[in-house]
């Protein structure tokens, strides 16, 4: 473990059956970066990141959270907003926080105090006893990152958060992560979205077929590939397009 | 399991809990249909009290050609006494009413106008031929009434014919003739007393009230679970539940609030039924109301816990119900057999005590009706518990394994590779 890593995966692989989904994967995501992971659809992101959250058990290699695998602990202090969005549409937007809130090991108070910040923070506190079904599809989405915002996490993990945000709100998202990582907190998240990820990440990894294609800081890898500066859209279509 | 666990799983449960007695159609289920049964019950018990109140309607005409009848030995109708303490018969025998008439004319009069709902005429020849002619308005229902006024006026006659002849002691043995008290040998060889018609109905009973329990919350329950765990695939939710608790306390924290949840309504239905079980224990004694409680309480989290694993490998609510029915019978076999064979002390008997899915009811039922050893219950309760933590952790294996499928069913080979796994 090196001094100042939030995040280390050593080797990781994962199949489901037949299917590798994650091949001898190796990263390390350092304390108070952002830090992009981009691939393909099926690539394999989703499914590393769920073993970062101990959702999946690697089949081998090793993950350690501030160098210990993750445990009860270190989960209160990771934030995760998962590809597959999940909310409770029935509840009221404030009893759906606070439950959240509380699995993550808060206090009713504390939930309580957290879920009017976020609120706030995203602007639509005035929506918060209503249900949320009843709230606009990206009112929704809000809610639905505030959850993994909600205990003030140390480490936020953010699976395709920008999808189906509109401009604004997508701004503001932004906005707030690099609060989180002026604060010297760990943003993972992964896009596909190249500018997005060219705007806020200081380093990145490219996944392609369950392994690394690409891994460093944002500027050496735009640069690596043909030695003048490249967009990450380009880089990222060459890649895909010349496996095809 | 540390107190942060703990208490994620009190929050998950409480959470479970809530937003299933929140649902209009749970408050109606649990709490509507036991209220309209209490009303109507509470209309029945005005519309009976009325009755009794109506002097004219408990009323019995008696003419008395014979002229033997002292009405001074009549009973007279009870407002407050013994209705509680008596059997039925008596109770209501006490509220019927004799009152002598001079005329048959005005008796019958009287008859058909609803002043009495009965006319009794005692005949001249009484003594030699006992002869008494009953007079009832025309009906198509039977009158129970009629049958206790001519009960009362028998023995009103037996009481006037013997007074003065007899001492009152002789009299009131005449009456009533013996007391018999029945007492029960035990193949030990303990002599108590023969346990009331009653308390025998209540014995046999007793066990079959809480193995319904048992079953209907099972079944209850079984759905609730289902339907939570419907709406959180539907919600895409587990993941989000899965980055801040483990299965396992996601699992515990599940089955006790819906558990809690389900066990209500059961509980409310057999509220009532189940007052008859407090005199039952009292006589049966209270270690064995304990070992009741325990069966159905750990009886209820092993097949909870069941329910959970296979609730969510289930494809469909008709699907579940299958396996929440299968479960139900493996619960329910050992009453089978019992019901079968009549054996309750044999080796199949103490074996199926012994085996965590049958041990809850055959204990239930044995407990009940023979004289389990304390090292026989005892073995129950740990295969129980075994049982539970078995059944906890591959539930667990397979929650963790299958509930990111959204959609998808295992088939039975992945799911036997994951119970090789777990």
């Amino acid at each position: 473990m090196l001094n100042g890593d939030a995040i280390v995966v050593d080797s990781v692989s994962k199949s489901f059956g037949a299917v590798a989904a994650v091949k001898d994967l190796s990263f390390v995501v350092r304390r108070g970066e952002v830090f992009g992971i981009v691939g393909p659809n099926g690539a394999g992101k989703t499914t590393m990141l769920r073993m970062i959250m101990d959702i999946f058990r690697p089949d081998a290699g090793r993950i350690s959270v501030y160098g210990q695998a993750m445990d009860d602990q270190i989960k209160q202090r990771v934030g995760y907003l998962p590809e597959e969005r999940g909310i409770y549409v029935k509840l009221k937007v404030r009893r759906a926080l606070e439950y959240f809130a509380r699995l993550k090991g808060l206090s009713r108070p504390g939930a309580q105090a957290n879920a009017e910040k976020w609120l706030r923070r995203f602007g639509i506190e005035e929506f918060k006893d209503r249900r949320i079904e009843t709230l606009s599809k990206g009112n929704q989405q809000k809610v639905q990152l505030i959850v993994a915002f909600i205990a003030d996490p140390e480490i936020v993990i953010l699976d395709e958060p920008l999808a189906g945000l509109d401009p604004v709100n997508a701004r503001l998202l932004a906005a707030i992560i690099r609060e989180m990582a002026a604060e010297g907190k760990t943003v993972i998240f992964s896009s596909h979205q190249m500018p997005a990820v060219e705007n806020l990440c200081e380093r990145l990894l490219m996944v392609h077929r369950g392994e690394a294609a690409l891994y460093g800081p944002l500027d050496e890898i735009r640069r690596s590939q043909t030695g003048v500066e490249e967009r990450l859209e380009d880089i990222y279509v060459r890649i895909v397009e010349g496996e095809r | 399991m540390n107190g942060k666990a703990t208490n994620k799983i009190l929050v998950i449960a409480q959470h479970e809990f809530i937003t299933v007695v929140c649902r209009p159609a749970y408050l109606i289920t649990t709490l509507g249909m036991p209220l309209l049964l209490l009303g109507t019950l509470w209309g029945e018990w005005l519309i009976a009290m009325r009755v009794v109140k109506n002097k004219s309607a408990n009323t019995a005409a008696v003419v008395d050609y014979a002229g033997m009848v002292n009405f001074d030995h009549a009973r007279r109708p009870s407002d407050k006494e013994s209705l509680l303490t008596e059997d039925l018969e008596n109770s209501v025998s006490r509220i019927v009413r004799l009152e002598r008439y001079e005329s048959l004319d005005q008796a019958l009069d009287d008859l058909a106008r609803e002043r009495v709902f009965a006319c009794h005429v005692i005949e001249g020849d009484y003594l030699k031929t006992g002869r008494i002619t009953s007079y009832v308005r025309e009906s198509r229902m039977g009158s129970t009434k009629s049958y206790l006024s001519e009960r009362n006026l028998t023995t009103l006659i037996r009481t006037s014919l013997l007074e003065g002849r007899v001492t009152d002691e002789v009299r009131q043995r005449v009456l009533d003739p013996a007391r018999i008290e029945r007492l029960e040998v035990s193949p030990q060889g303990q002599i108590k007393p023969e346990m009331s018609q009653n308390q025998k109905l209540l014995s046999l009973m007793a066990p079959l009230l809480l193995c319904m329990l048992l079953t209907s919350s099972i079944f209850m329950s079984a759905n609730y679970l289902l339907q939570s765990l419907i709406l959180e695939n539907q919600n895409r939710v587990m993941e989000v539940l899965l980055s801040s608790v483990r299965p396992i306390e996601l699992l515990i924290g599940k089955t006790l609030g819906l558990g809690a949840a389900g066990i209500i309504p059961p509980g409310i239905y057999a509220f009532f039924p189940s007052l008859i079980l407090v005199p039952y224990f009292a006589t049966q004694g209270w270690r064995l109301m304990a070992l009741a409680v325990i069966y159905v309480g750990l009886g209820y989290l092993l097949f909870a816990v069941l329910l959970a694993a296979t609730g969510i490998i289930a494809n469909g609510m008709r699907e579940n119900s299958q396996l929440a029915g299968l479960w139900t019978f493996i619960c329910l076999l050992p009453a089978i057999v019992f019901l079968l064979s009549g054996e309750m002390d044999s080796w199949a008997a103490r074996a199926m005590s012994w085996f965590p899915l049958t041990a809850p009811t055959a204990m239930l039922i044995r407990i009940c009706y023979t004289r389990v050893a304390a090292w026989d219950a005892l073995l129950s309760i740990v295969s129980l518990v075994i049982g539970i933590w078995v059944a906890l952790r591959y539930a667990t294996k397979i929650f963790r394994a299958s509930s990111l499928m959204y959609g998808k069913r295992p088939t039975l080979p992945v799911v036997w590779r994951w119970l090789r796994q777990a």
